[in-house]
């Protein structure tokens, strides 16, 4: 593989994802000359703004790797194996995106190595950040474990001796963070609206995160396949959309029960900013896509992508319901991001897209898709063998 | 509640009925903190009160005294209320910092060390009272609150806010005996007094406590905090779960995969009989 060439088609969307990234970079320079009161409408009331809630959806997005992991690693569900590395690599890009973003967003970005040495294990914010850590630690070896498969076979295939450990230690740690993401916010019980400020806040976005996970797999498979002209084989994604939607119904029959043990159910029908939120939440989150994948419809590819695209506008919505609509009534409402937050948050999304772009021309992240890079008589003969795969 | 210490926590009781305003403790707070008078996001504003209508703490005030007309009995009436740092007994920022930038010293004041400090800002969005503030201005910004001038405190001695209290109502004492006085005083003026006394319960009890003839939900202080009970534990509710999680998490992981590991062997030697 001596000859190997590396390879990224330019084309005029990604020159100008590329200039918004820059802008974005020049942008984040100034935000670190003049600090956070100079280049945000962040403030005491509003301390948290754009860029956590920004962080909150990704890591919950990003969670999509370690439920195709789960269910292709753990329960050895074979049919899904070429999504699950695919969907390791979005959630490495969408780690290391939160990082960037969370770099940019700390007011002491110098001291971020601070909780290693004085540790704050009290803290939920402690378990989110060194389960991060990990997890990012243990995706670096299951990348290289994809890396080198082409690249230095020898050396991959020693370390097929411990990956099933890995594998699983990486659908552990998650387990932490995800939960830890919810419980965050049950720092604020006297602040957050009794809707969603419950004891059972871990668990939900637990599950939330993990039943998006087929989610984000069914969009981007749709949408590669569209990229290789590929067909889309929508009896294999639609199996994966009854895990979710199981897990959707046992998340739905949670959080009514967590509503009317608690008295809240009222509050929802209460045609409030909160309560249509709310509604509107569980509808994209759970309601839709529970019909979507018991009706015929759940088996073509228009049902499927609907699918997709609702569970993650309603896991954006339980993100924001909590950082946002749920605060608003304490802390007024006094906060828009300003331009700077949110131009950056478009650039470094931009940054990830492209990377995501450049890696899957050029590494095996397609079972049997050449890379662009390879030939195009190589294209034709692993055709089948993409299908094979994927049947 | 907190560790074992032997000195007994120290507090104030702020009487609100005894507070005519004057600001005498928000410049007293100024002058020993070292803080200056002037708004740094807004220099043409020359001279800033740190008392008045609509008085609000910020990283460079860590008390005000806020002007309030409030209703009793029918009429309106002028109430006058010293805001900062409460000083919990099992404080949330103490608790919720990933970087143990906040301790709690013998006298029980909470103190916040900026050597540590990574800027997350959790402490701000947990505080159930909204006391810590941020340097926003500043390029490499520290979060600020009231430290209750922990260094007189260690030498015996009042914070400066409530050494130079005309009217006697802010106290400083033992929080046992701060307590047991706020109780007799109540019961001596049951007419006058709200039977309450603001931070005895509030999250498993605050330092610094106040008694008023008014309703502290009028005031401006919130009221429905979880009371003998503090944010920490809430937390705690979920966190003692956390090794369960990865201990529990790691076994059903394993025992689903080696079992389903096996049963792919199996179906595989039995010639592939099973469906897809």
């Amino acid at each position: 593989m001596s000859s190997r060439r590396w390879n990224f088609r330019i084309t005029p969307v990604r020159i100008g994802m590329f200039a918004i990234f820059a802008l974005a970079i020049l942008m984040i320079l100034f935000r670190y000359y003049t600090g956070l009161g100079y280049t945000t409408n962040l403030s005491d009331e509003w301390a948290w703004g754009a860029w956590i809630m920004a962080d909150m959806n990704v890591i919950a997005l990003a969670g999509a790797g370690f439920s195709m992991a789960i269910i292709t690693h753990v329960f050895h569900v074979e049919k899904y194996k070429p999504l699950s590395r695919r969907c390791l690599l979005i959630s490495f890009i969408g780690y290391v995106l939160v990082l960037l973003i969370l770099i940019i967003e700390i007011g002491r970005w110098d001291n971020f190595w601070r909780p290693f040495v004085s540790p704050g294990i009290h803290s939920p914010m402690f378990e989110v950040y060194m389960c991060i850590v990990a997890y990012m630690i243990l995706q670096v070896i299951e990348l290289v474990e994809v890396g080198t498969e082409k690249v230095a076979p020898k050396v991959n295939h020693k370390m097929h001796k411990f990956m099933p450990v890995v594998f699983i230690i990486a659908c552990v740690v998650p387990l932490g963070h995800q939960a830890s993401l919810g419980s965050l916010y049950l720092a604020m019980p006297a602040k957050l609206d009794g809707i969603w400020a419950t004891q059972m806040m871990p668990w939900l976005y637990l599950l939330s995160a993990f039943f998006v996970g087929p989610a984000v797999a069914i969009v981007e498979n749709i949408w590669s396949n569209h990229r290789y002209n590929m067909p889309t084989d929508t009896k294999m994604l639609h199996g994966l959309t009854r895990i979710s939607a199981c897990c959707m119904v046992v998340y739905f029959v949670l959080k009514t029960v967590d509503l009317v043990t608690r008295g809240q159910i009222g509050n929802v029908f209460a045609f409030d900013l909160q309560g249509n939120m709310f509604i509107l939440e569980m509808f994209a989150l759970c309601i839709l896509p529970i019909i979507i994948s018991f009706l015929p419809v759940g088996k073509t590819v228009g049902g499927l992508l609907i699918f997709g695209l609702s569970t993650m506008v309603g896991l954006v919505l339980t993100r924001f319901n909590t950082v946002y609509t749920g605060m608003v009534e304490h802390l007024g409402a006094t906060y828009f991001p300003s331009f700077l937050e949110l131009f950056t948050t478009v650039g470094l999304f931009c940054l990830a897209f492209l990377a995501y772009l450049y890696i899957t021309e050029n590494f095996p992240f397609f079972y049997g898709v050449p890379t662009d890079a390879q030939d195009k008589e190589a294209a034709e003969a692993s055709e089948s063998g993409f299908n094979q795969a994927i049947m | 509640m907190s560790s074992k210490k032997t000195t007994p926590n120290k507090g104030v009781l702020v009487d609100l009925t005894k507070c005519v305003g004057c600001g005498s403790c928000t410049v007293a707070c100024k002058l020993w903190n070292n803080q200056s008078f002037q708004n740094p996001e807004n220099r043409e504003e020359e001279f800033r009160n740190a008392h008045g209508e609509n008085v609000k703490l910020d990283s460079n005030t860590w008390t005000t005294v806020e002007h309030m007309k409030v209703q009793k009995d029918g009429k309106e009436v002028w109430r006058y209320v010293k805001r900062q740092c409460m000083h919990c007994q099992d404080p949330s920022c103490k608790s919720v910092c990933f970087a143990n930038a906040f301790h709690i010293t013998e006298e029980g004041a909470v103190q916040y060390n900026p050597e540590l400090c990574v800027g997350c800002r959790y402490c701000m969005i947990a505080c159930p009272f909204d006391i810590p503030k941020y340097e926003w201005e500043k390029v490499m910004p520290s979060v600020m609150k009231c430290q209750f001038c922990s260094s007189k405190l260690a030498e015996g001695e009042a914070p400066a806010c409530a050494s130079v209290c005309p009217t006697n109502a802010l106290i400083f004492g033992d929080r046992e005996a701060l307590l047991a006085q706020a109780h007799a005083t109540i019961s001596a003026n049951p007419n006058l007094y709200i039977d309450h006394v603001y931070g005895e319960s509030e999250v498993g009890g605050t330092n610094w406590l106040y008694i008023s003839d008014v309703p502290f939900g009028d005031l401006g202080f919130p009221t429905n905090l979880p009371m003998g009970k503090s944010v920490p534990e809430n937390i705690h509710g979920f966190t003692r779960f956390t090794p369960f999680i990865f201990a529990g998490g790691a076994a059903l992981w394993t025992g689903v995969h080696l079992y389903s590991k096996r049963r792919h062997a199996v179906a595989e030697a039995e010639g592939n009989e099973k469906h897809d």
